[in-house]
């Protein structure tokens, strides 16, 4: 939000005058300058998992002693398989809600719970069927508008309205996919986006789009990796939807899922936008590289920061993406 | 009667005769014998307060020759001899075994005749039998020689496990991975570690904005640097680690793989968490070796792990003082040869070492420095440090103290016990998310060390470091405890910059004259 607002320099360097470094997300350093700023609204709590992000729990510990607010951690064992995995998220995932309902001064209604758990199936249904849709030549939605749902992906599910989004945006795509109308006039090429975008532009994907004729068909921030949720047993439902992110684990977990992406969506070249900060997806690069060979998918590796754009070079990323989708064309040309 | 019976063994003539004539004449009765077996039938008849001897001689050498006659005495239940031996041959080896005998003196030919008197005197001077007198032996060398050629040999004893490859070898790469395990399997415990080498290699695998010393131990994994290993376990501490163990199985060779899970805070989950972990690396083990790790083997390897914990406990401990008679360099070494070879061996050995070191006497010059931060196993930070007027007195490291710190409780169940402790008990790690908990902890270390500032180290893009760096920074500080952050990357750092900032440091020491007083809040 504040990057889209182009707030995020003065949040950042108030950080780093805090001791936070430059090297470090700026995703978090970014909320530790709107804390010190005051402009982030006064917490009742705090919450993080293990899942993906060290710095993360770290940095909300870090906050909800500033604010001296209780700070709850959820443990996601990395051996997501091990048959004590289940039960042991979800007996912490049961004494967080306790906790924050008594926090709250509230008491805890399972029935409304369930109730979230099954707003959540509908929108999840509904969100699988858009994805699904989204396999179609010419695809009927770009990745320069679809990005942003990932945001809604993590924070709204389990909210009516979040039911009511997905399922417009169903009709919305259906409409388009039966009348074969695409989102390009032409659709030359077919990409798959991974990681998350600059938030204060968007020209990067506009470029690809709308300059090249490259669509961005999937993203896979928009993958929807879990099964549909049991009301009736809701924190092992929960926890086996936290346990099933396949970013987290083995990489080959990862791997295997990014393939067979490019096998659904009938993808011709991968664009990563590796965030700065991120380790975890950092360090998979290469090995995507590899695993892709046999599919003779090119992957472009834009460097960049999602937040911070004091070192954003437009002209660079434009001349690697007019590179890339040079590759694109010529594989595309060979192949007849 | 003379000043006291004196036995005399060597086979040079010349010796003998020299020592007979100095000896005479300052009043001691002696008897001299040209070889130690000769020597065994005199022990019989005589009793004697002091028996010097030559080292190599035909035959019957002065160590064999002291073992027989100790045993003789102690068989006869007469009253012990205290020994000195001498000798013009004093290698390393001799000095190892020398030094394992517990004798009064040890004496390198020629020897000035007046401390050679000086050291008899003292010797004859004290009550009878040998047994519970503090040896004299460190006046030879001094503590330093005899740390060095500790490690010296110790060293050569790890490379030589290697080489020899007569128990399977499995790596492991953080304080996190329970070493009992591999023990208890009946395996060499072997820490993987990076190495001052250009990092290419790695840069093809993993990204450049990953904690260098990640990208080192993948480089020398990659160079083949560990093929000796049947195996390595990486302990899923971070982000980047988890991915080290991706690309280590993938890329480097090597037989067998675990990323071994561990949770990040300390309550009961991340015990049950620890345990699991714990019960899976069992599992995994057991099937790939083909083999049974049992209770009882458990068992026995947390004894082994506790000991080598203590022994090592007790050497920093040494470092509290004054002046402290390891230096941070040696202390190092030593703690890396601990991770990376036989338990046993180095326990005896550890064990021996420290019966011989001797406290220091006055005060080291120097500002008390407590280093903190990221992992760090090269001596060239010491020297800056030492350099530029402090003196290193304790290191909360995960190749230090964060290693060897805290027991696991011997008993029954010794797979909890072995969780309780890497969880609760070990010193904790930024991995783990507790700012809080660190910084209570580093107070106090502060304390007990009688620290007067602190060094926090990061290696470049270590993230658990880097964000615990201002919550650590900010409760030190509102102690009155001066904190320098220096950011180093494991292979090539700009020394000279890193140098002059410690200088800077130093001299806000200074000013505020913070030796040996520990500005610790009352806590």
């Amino acid at each position: 939000m504040f990057a889209n607002s182009h707030l995020t320099d003065d949040i950042l360097r108030i950080a780093e005058d805090n001791n936070h470094s430059r090297d470090t997300c700026s995703f978090l350093r970014g909320t530790v300058g709107a804390v010190i700023n005051n402009y982030m609204p006064m917490p009742d709590f705090l919450i993080a998992t293990s899942l993906y992000c060290h710095g993360s729990a770290q940095t909300f510990y870090s906050l909800s002693k500033k604010y001296n607010r209780p700070f709850y951690y959820i443990d996601v064992p990395y051996d997501y398989n091990r048959p004590y995995a289940i039960d042991y998220v979800a007996k912490q995932i049961e004494n967080i809600m306790l906790k924050m309902a008594d926090n709250c001064k509230r008491e805890f209604n399972i029935n409304k719970l369930k109730t979230a758990i099954e707003y959540s199936n509908q929108a999840r249904d509904y969100y699988v069927e858009v994805n699904e849709l989204r396999k179609n030549k010419p695809t009927p939605m770009l990745g320069g508008e679809a990005i942003d749902y990932a945001i809604m992906l993590a924070h709204t599910f389990g909210c009516k309205e979040m039911v009511e989004i997905c399922e417009t945006l169903y009709r919305e795509l259906k409409g388009r996919v039966d009348s074969r109308i695409g989102s390009l006039d032409e659709e030359r090429h077919r990409i798959l986006w991974r990681q998350l975008r600059p938030y204060y532009t968007l020209a990067p994907l506009e470029y690809l789009e709308r300059k090249h004729r490259a669509a961005i068909v999937f993203e896979e921030a928009n993958h929807v990796y879990w099964e549909r949720m049991d009301p009736e047993d809701p924190f092992r439902s929960l926890a086996r939807k936290l346990l099933s992110n396949y970013g987290f684990g083995e990489v080959q977990r990862w791997l295997d899922s990014t393939k067979s992406f490019v096998v659904d969506y009938s993808i011709d070249g991968i664009v990563e936008f590796a965030h700065w900060g991120c380790r975890f997806l950092s360090a998979s690069t290469q090995m995507l590289k590899d695993a892709l060979r046999d599919k003779d998918i090119p992957v472009l590796i834009l460097d960049g920061d999602c937040i911070d754009r004091r070192d954003y070079s437009d002209g660079q990323i434009k001349t690697r993406i007019d590179a890339f989708v040079e590759i694109l064309g010529r594989k595309k040309r060979l192949k007849g | 009667m003379g000043k006291g019976k004196v036995l005399l063994i060597d086979d040079n003539e010349i010796v003998l005769r020299a020592i007979e004539k100095l000896l005479i004449k300052e009043g001691y009765e002696l008897t001299v014998i040209d070889d130690g077996k000769k020597a065994l039938e005199v022990i019989k008849n005589i009793s004697f307060n002091l028996i010097i001897t030559d080292l190599r001689m035909p035959d019957f050498d002065g160590i064999q020759t002291i073992e027989k006659i100790r045993q003789i005495q102690a068989e006869s239940k007469s009253s012990l001899s205290k020994f000195m031996i001498i000798t013009a041959y004093p290698d390393a080896d001799v000095f190892d075994k020398v030094s394992r005998l517990n004798i009064y003196r040890f004496m390198i030919k020629p020897f000035d005749k007046d401390i050679f008197l000086d050291a008899i005197e003292k010797c004859l001077d004290v009550k009878e039998g040998m047994r519970g007198e503090k040896s004299d032996f460190w006046e030879t060398f001094g503590n330093k020689k005899i740390i060095d050629d500790f490690i010296a040999k110790q060293t050569e004893y790890n490379k030589r496990l290697i080489i020899q490859k007569g128990l399977p070898i499995l790596g492991w790469n953080n304080t996190y991975v329970p070493e009992e395990i591999i023990i208890a399997a009946g395996f060499i415990p072997y820490r993987v570690m990076g190495a001052s080498i250009p990092i290419s290699l790695s840069k093809t695998y993993l990204s450049g904005n990953l904690c260098s010393n990640v990208q080192s131990v993948l480089e020398c994994g990659l160079n083949g640097d560990y093929n000796f290993l049947d195996g390595i376990i990486i302990g899923g501490s971070t982000d980047v680690t988890k991915r080290l163990y991706d690309a280590w199985v993938r890329y480097a060779n090597v037989p067998f793989g675990h990323l071994f899970d561990i949770p990040k805070r300390f309550d009961e989950n991340a015990i049950i968490h620890y345990r699991e972990s714990i019960c899976f690396l069992i599992e995994e083990i057991e099937k790939y070796f083909k083999t049974k790790i049992s209770g009882l083997n458990i068992a026995e390897a947390v004894s082994i792990c506790n000991k080598s914990r203590k022994l090592l406990t007790g050497l920093n401990a040494l470092r509290k003082t004054a002046n402290p008679p390891v230096t941070p360099q040696q202390f190092l070494e030593i703690c890396k040869l601990a991770m990376t070879g036989d338990k046993n061996s180095f326990n005896i050995s550890l064990a021996n070492l420290l019966d011989k070191i001797k406290p220091e006497a006055g005060e080291k010059e120097g500002f008390r420095i407590l280093l903190t931060g990221s992992f760090q196993d090269q001596p060239w930070l010491l020297d800056v440090i030492e350099s530029c007027g402090g003196i290193v007195v304790c290191e909360d490291l995960c190749t230090r103290y964060r290693y060897f710190s805290g027991l696991a409780r011997e008993g029954s169940d010794p797979i909890s016990a072995i969780a309780e402790r890497y969880i609760k008990f070990k010193a904790p790690s930024a991995t783990f998310v507790s700012q809080d908990e660190r910084a209570e902890y580093l107070l106090d270390l502060i304390k007990e060390f009688k620290i007067g500032g602190v060094i926090y180290h990061i290696l470049k893009f270590d993230d658990p470091y880097l964000f615990e760096f201002p919550d650590i920074k900010e409760t030190l500080s509102g102690c009155g405890i001066p904190v320098l952050r220096i950011e180093t990357e494991h292979n090539t750092t700009a020394v000279g910059q890193i140098m002059t900032r410690i200088q800077a440091f130093m001299e806000t020491l200074k000013s505020g004259n913070p030796r040996r007083e520990t500005a610790g809040c009352n806590k």
